[in-house]
C-alpha cells in the first residue's frame, strides 16, 4: 500500500512547476515517507491512510498555488503581442495569472461570436440539463437510501400460500407470532391500504383525512421517532385505540403548528380521538400524502374484527435483527409459518411460507424500468449534443487557423495555444452546465406535479449534492471531450505542414465520423420514441368495457360510526341513488364496490357445484358488489342474459359473470343459467358481460363476478351517474344531493369517467412525450450535422467543383457528385443505429404494450424519416454547389 | 553588498516564522523541520509537506534560508537536502520577535485599562 500512496503523492507533486519539482521533489518524497511511517506507528493503517490523503491533497493544492504564484511574479511564459486581440488582457489588467488571462480571452472570443456561442450553450444546456433532471429523479427514487435509520435492514414481508407463486398480506396475530418466534426480526409492523379515511368536520362540510391504519410495530420497525409527543405503542392497541399521530404537514397547515394540540382530542368520524404525537416533516410512509396514522384496532373494516388470524389483508414491513440477511430471514419466518400451521390448522394450513424482500426495492420496482430508460435516453441525447458541439467547434477551429498561426509566429508555444482552446471549451461547458442546472431546476419544478402520482418517493426529489456533483463532472468531461478535436488541430510554425491552412483528410473524416454518430444516436432515439408512441396508441385503443363518455363517477365511504348496521348504510345508499336519479339531466345511476380502473374488487374463491375440486388452491375470481342495473348504467356490453334487477332481491341470489369467468369456469360450454358457489354463497348466473377493466388497462381482466350489493355490502362505493350532457355540469348538483342527504358525509372523489380512463394512460403518455421530445431534438441535431458536413465538404472542394463544371459537368451530375459522399456517413450511421437500436430497445419491453421491441414497421418508418431529413438538409448546399460559377473559383485560386 | 532591511520581510507568515525558529538550533532537513515545528508547538501545528516546501522555497528566494551540507556523517542520503538559517534570516526573525513583543505590550496595556476606560 505504501508504494501506491507514494505513487499517488508523486502524481500530486506534478502539480508543482518543473523547476520546483527538480529541486525539492526528492526531499518532499522522503518527507512524505517519514510522515507516513510516523502516522502508521501512531495509529496503524487507518491513520496512515488519513495522513496520506491529507498530504496528497496539500501537495496538489500547494503545487497549483505555486504555479499561479510563479506566473504572477514572472508574467506569462511566452511573449504576447501588446496590441490586437490579446493586448488589452495584459495592458489594462496589468499582471494577471496565465489562467485568468486565458479565461478572459476565452470570454471575449466567445462574446464576439454570439450565434456560435448561443448555439453551443443551448445545445449543452439542454443536454446537461436533461441529464441533471433525470439523474435527480434516478438518484432520489432509485439510489438514495430510504430516509429511515439503517434502511438496509427494512424489508417487506408477505404470506406465501400453498402452491407458491402468490404473495398475500399478513394478519395481525400472524405478524405478532412471526416476530416472537422467528428471531429474525426486531419488529414487524402492519399497515393497511384499504380505504379507511377518517372524516373531520370543518366549516366547509365533511372532509376526509388520508389515513393509514397501522399496528404499533409499524413505527417500531421504521424506527422514526415522533417530532412531538410519541408514536403508537402496543398498549394503545389494547387499552385505548382511539388515538392518532398527525403528519407534520397536517399539523402545520390545519392546526397552525400548535404544540398544545398534542394530548388534546380531535373529533374524527364523530368520535373523540386523542392526538398523541406529530411526525417529523419528511416522514411519509406508506405515502407522502398521509395525514394521520391510527391503530388498526380503532378503524374497523365493515363488520370483520381486524385481528382475525385468517384476515390476510395487511401489508407488512419489518426490521431485520442485526446480522440477519434477507435469505436467512425468509428461512426463519417460513419455519415460524410452518409452526403456526400446525398450531392453527384451520386458518394457517393454507400457508406454506413467508416471502421477504428489501423495502426499497419493492417500493421502486415499478418505477425502475421507466427511470432507467429515461436515463439511457438522456445519456444518448448528451452524446448527441457533445458530437454536435464538437462539430461546431471544428468549424470554428478552421476559421481560427490564421489567428493561431499569427499567435504562434509571435511566440506562443503550442502548449499555450492548446491550453487556450481547452480553456475556451471548459468555459463554455461550465456556462452550459450552469445553464443546464437552471433548466433542470425549472423542468423539475414544472413536471413534478405531473410525475408525482407515477413515481414513489416523490417527496424526496430535489436537486442537491450528488446531482450537482454529477453535473459538474459531466460538464468537465464534456468540456474536455469536445475541446480536444479543435485543440489537436491547432497549427504551430515549424511543424511540417503547420504553416498552411490545414485542409487534409483528417478534419473531414472526423466530421464524417461525428455525423455518423449523430445519425446513429438519432435513429436509436427515434425508434424508442416511435415504439412508445405506438404502444401508447395501442393502450388507448383498449376497450375498457364500459362507456366512459357522459358519465360521472363518485367515490365515497360510509362511516360505521354514523351507520353502524348493515341496514343503515344500505338505506343510505338507496336514498342516495334515488335522489341522484331524480336530478334533471341524469339518465341513470348505479353503484359498485369501486369505480372501474380504480381497483377495489375482492378476490373470492369459487367452485362449480358438480365439478370435481381441483388439487391445490381453489380458483379465484374478482368479486364486485353492484346495485341492480349498475352494469347497464356503466354501459357494459351484455353477451348473454340480463343485468341484475331490483326484483332479484326477493328471490335466490343471482350474479352476472364476465367473459373471462365463463371461459375459465366452463370452458367453451354455456355459462348462462349455471350455478356457482362463492365462498359459502350459492348463486345462479343470469348474465354474461364483456370484460370490464377494474384494475389497469394494460392487464387483461381476469374472471369477474358481479353480485348484488345487499348480500355482502361494503361501506365503500363507487357511484356512477350517466348524464345526458356534459357530466361536469352535474357535479355541483351531485355534491349538493349528498350534502342534503347527510351533511357529514364526505366525498372522496368526484370525477368524469373519461378522466378515469385518461389517468390510466398518463404514465405511458408522459414517457412517449419525453422520448418524442428528445428524439425530435436528436433529429434536429442530426440534420444540423449533415448540413454542416456537406457545407464543409463543398467548401473544401470548391475549386474542383468549379473545374468540373467548367469542363462540362451538368448540374445534376454536380449535385449527385456532392450528395453521394455526404450521404455515406448518414447511411453508415443508419446501419449502425439500427443494430444499436435493436440491441437497446430490448430494455424498453417492460414499458411497451401490444408491440414488440423489434417491430419492423417502426424501424422502417424511422429509417425512411431520417433519410428524408438528411436529404433535405443536404439539398440546400448541394444545389448551391451546382450553381458555383467556375469563373469565380478560378479567380480566387 | 547593500544592507538589506529585515523589516521588508515582515510580518512573516505563521509557518515561515516557525520554520526559521526551528532552524535556529542548527541545520535540518525537511522532515526534521516538520518534526521540530510540531514538537515546539506541542502538536498544535500540523505541517503538511506541500506548504512546508513552498515556504522553504520562499525563504530561499528571499535569502533567509540557504542550502546546507549534511552535518557530520559520511553516509548521507543525497536526496535529503539540509537547510540552514542565514545571518540575514536571523535578523529577520529577531525583528519579527520584536514586532510581536510590541504587539503584546499593546495588548497588555489595553487589557489592563478595561472596557471603555483609559489607564
Amino acid at each position: 500500500m505504501t508504494r501506491l500512496l507514494l505513487a499517488l503523492y508523486r502524481l500530486g507533486l506534478r502539480a508543482f512547476p518543473r523547476r520546483f519539482r527538480n529541486v525539492h521533489g526528492p526531499g518532499m518524497e522522503e518527507t512524505f515517507a517519514d510522515v507516513l511511517a510516523r502516522a502508521r506507528g501512531r495509529g496503524g493503517a487507518p491513520r496512515a491512510l488519513a495522513t496520506a490523503v491529507a498530504e496528497i491533497a496539500s501537495v496538489t493544492t500547494a503545487g497549483l498555488r505555486e504555479r499561479v504564484h510563479r506566473s504572477r511574479s514572472r508574467g506569462s511564459e511566452s511573449v504576447e503581442p501588446k496590441s490586437g486581440a490579446n493586448g488589452s488582457a495584459l495592458g489594462s489588467a496589468g499582471n494577471t495569472g496565465v489562467l485568468l488571462q486565458d479565461v478572459r480571452y476565452a470570454l471575449r472570443a466567445l462574446r464576439r461570436r454570439p450565434a456560435f456561442t448561443t448555439g453551443v450553450l443551448l445545445t449543452l444546456a439542454l443536454g446537461i440539463g436533461a441529464n441533471a433532471a433525470i439523474f435527480t429523479m434516478v438518484d432520489s427514487v432509485l439510489l438514495r437510501p430510504l430516509p429511515f435509520p439503517e434502511p438496509e435492514r427494512l424489508v417487506r414481508v408477505w404470506s406465501v400460500p400453498d402452491g407458491g407463486g402468490e404473495r398475500w398480506g399478513v394478519s395481525v396475530p400472524d405478524a405478532a407470532d412471526w416476530n416472537r418466534l422467528s428471531g429474525a426480526t426486531s419488529a414487524i409492523g402492519l399497515y393497511s391500504t384499504l380505504p379507511s379515511d377518517l372524516v373531520v368536520r370543518t366549516d366547509a362540510g365533511a372532509e376526509e383525512l388520508e389515513t393509514a391504519t397501522v399496528t404499533a410495530g409499524f413505527f417500531a420497525a421504521l424506527g422514526v421517532p415522533a417530532a412531538l409527543g410519541r408514536t403508537l405503542i402496543e398498549d394503545d392497541e389494547r387499552t385505548d385505540p382511539r388515538v392518532v399521530v398527525l403528519s407534520h404537514r397536517l399539523w402545520t397547515d390545519r392546526f397552525g403548528a400548535d404544540s398544545a394540540r398534542v394530548g388534546r382530542t380531535l373529533v374524527l368520524d364523530d368520535l373523540p380521538y386523542r392526538v398523541i404525537g406529530v411526525m417529523p416533516p419528511d416522514f411519509g410512509f406508506p405515502s407522502g400524502s398521509i395525514d394521520v396514522w391510527s391503530p388498526l384496532a380503532a378503524v374497523p373494516l365493515s363488520d370483520i374484527p381486524h385481528d382475525l388470524r385468517g384476515l390476510r389483508l395487511f401489508n407488512a414491513v419489518a426490521r431485520l435483527e442485526a446480522g440477519v440477511d434477507v435469505d436467512a430471514a425468509a428461512e426463519r419466518l417460513t419455519a415460524a409459518v410452518r409452526a403456526l400451521a400446525r398450531e392453527y390448522p384451520e386458518s394457517n394450513d393454507v400457508l406454506s411460507g413467508a416471502a421477504v424482500a428489501p423495502l426499497r426495492r419493492s417500493m421502486v420496482a415499478e418505477a425502475r424500468p421507466v427511470l432507467l430508460v429515461l436515463f439511457g435516453t438522456v445519456g444518448l441525447v448528451l452524446l448527441m449534443a457533445t458530437a454536435n458541439v464538437a462539430n461546431l467547434l471544428l468549424s470554428r477551429a478552421q476559421d481560427r487557423t490564421t489567428e493561431m498561426s499569427v499567435r504562434a509566429a509571435l511566440g506562443a508555444g503550442r502548449a499555450r495555444l492548446v491550453r487556450q482552446v481547452l480553456t475556451e471549451g471548459l468555459v463554455l461547458s461550465a456556462a452550459g452546465a450552469a445553464l443546464g442546472v437552471l433548466l433542470a431546476r425549472i423542468a423539475l419544478a414544472t413536471t413534478l406535479g405531473r410525475v408525482a402520482p407515477l413515481l414513489p418517493r416523490t417527496g424526496e426529489i430535489a436537486l442537491d449534492g450528488p446531482v450537482l456533483a454529477f453535473t459538474v463532472a459531466l460538464a468537465v468531461l464534456t468540456g474536455l471531450v469536445f475541446s480536444l478535436p479543435p485543440a489537436l488541430r491547432v497549427a504551430v510554425p515549424g511543424r511540417p505542414g503547420g504553416d498552411r491552412t490545414v485542409v487534409g483528410n483528417r478534419p473531414g473524416r472526423l466530421r464524417a465520423a461525428l455525423v455518423t454518430t449523430q445519425v446513429a444516436l438519432a435513429l436509436v432515439l427515434l425508434v424508442g420514441a416511435g415504439l412508445t408512441t405506438r404502444s401508447l396508441a395501442r393502450l388507448a385503443d383498449v376497450d375498457p368495457g364500459f362507456e366512459p363518455e357522459r358519465a360521472l363517477g363518485m367515490t365515497l365511504t360510509v362511516q360505521d360510526t354514523r351507520y353502524p348496521e348493515r341496514a343503515d348504510y344500505l338505506g343510505f345508499q338507496r336514498d342516495l341513488l334515488e335522489r341522484l336519479s331524480a336530478l334533471p339531466g341524469v339518465d341513470g345511476v348505479g353503484a359498485l364496490r369501486a369505480l372501474p380502473l380504480r381497483g377495489g374488487g375482492e378476490g373470492w374463491s369459487y367452485a362449480i357445484p358438480g365439478e370435481p375440486l381441483a388439487d391445490g388452491l381453489p380458483p379465484q375470481a374478482l368479486t364486485v358488489q353492484v346495485t341492480p342495473g349498475t352494469l347497464g348504467v356503466l354501459g357494459a356490453r351484455f353477451l348473454a342474459g340480463r343485468d341484475i334487477a331490483p326484483a332479484d332481491a326477493a328471490g335466490p341470489m343471482v350474479v352476472v359473470a364476465n367473459e373471462a369467468f365463463a371461459r375459465e369456469a366452463f370452458g367453451g360450454a354455456r355459462a348462462l343459467g349455471r350455478t356457482v358457489r362463492l365462498n359459502d354463497l350459492e348463486a345462479r348466473i343470469v348474465g354474461i358481460v364483456a370484460d370490464i377493466h377494474h384494475e389497469a388497462l394494460r392487464e387483461a381482466p381476469g374472471p369477474t363476478i358481479y353480485l348484488p350489493q345487499q348480500h355482502v355490502p361494503r361501506r365503500g362505493m363507487g357511484v356512477v351517474v350517466r348524464t345526458a350532457g356534459d357530466p361536469l355540469e352535474l357535479a355541483g348538483a351531485v355534491r349538493l344531493a349528498v350534502a342534503e342527504l347527510d351533511p357529514g358525509q364526505a366525498i372522496t372523489e368526484l370525477v368524469p369517467l373519461d378522466r378515469v380512463v385518461d389517468d390510466a394512460l398518463e404514465g405511458p403518455r408522459l414517457v412517449a412525450l419525453l422520448l418524442g421530445a428528445f428524439a425530435g431534438l436528436a433529429l434536429l441535431l442530426a440534420a444540423m450535422g449533415t448540413y454542416a458536413v456537406i457545407s464543409y465538404q463543398i467548401s473544401a472542394r470548391v475549386r474542383e467543383i468549379g473545374i468540373r463544371s467548367a469542363l462540362g459537368a451538368s448540374a445534376s451530375r454536380t449535385v449527385r457528385g456532392v450528395l453521394v459522399p455526404a450521404m455515406v456517413p448518414v447511411a453508415v450511421g443508419i446501419a449502425v443505429g439500427l443494430v444499436v437500436a435493436a440491441a437497446l430497445t430490448r430494455s424498453l419491453e417492460a414499458l411497451l404494450f401490444g408491440i414488440a421491441a423489434l417491430d419492423p414497421p417502426t424501424y422502417a418508418a424511422v429509417t425512411a424519416a431520417l433519410l428524408a431529413v438528411a436529404l433535405v438538409a443536404a439539398a440546400g448546399p448541394a444545389v448551391r454547389a451546382a450553381r458555383i460559377d467556375p469563373a469565380c473559383t478560378m479567380r480566387d485560386a | 553588498m547593500t544592507e538589506r532591511d529585515p523589516g521588508a520581510h515582515l510580518p512573516l507568515s505563521h509557518l515561515a516564522f516557525h520554520v526559521l525558529l526551528a532552524l535556529g538550533g542548527g541545520p535540518l532537513h525537511g522532515y526534521g523541520i516538520l518534526r521540530e515545528v510540531e514538537e515546539e508547538s506541542g502538536g498544535r501545528i500540523t505541517v503538511r509537506s506541500g506548504s512546508l516546501y513552498t515556504t522553504i522555497q520562499r525563504l530561499l528566494d528571499d535569502g533567509l534560508v540557504a542550502d546546507a551540507p549534511a552535518p557530520g556523517r559520511a553516509n548521507v542520503d543525497p536526496r535529503r537536502k539540509y537547510y540552514r538559517i542565514t545571518p540575514f534570516g536571523r535578523r529577520v526573525v529577531a525583528a519579527e520577535g520584536e514586532r510581536l513583543a510590541r504587539l503584546l505590550r499593546t495588548v497588555r496595556a489595553r487589557a489592563l485599562a478595561g472596557p471603555g476606560g483609559r489607564s
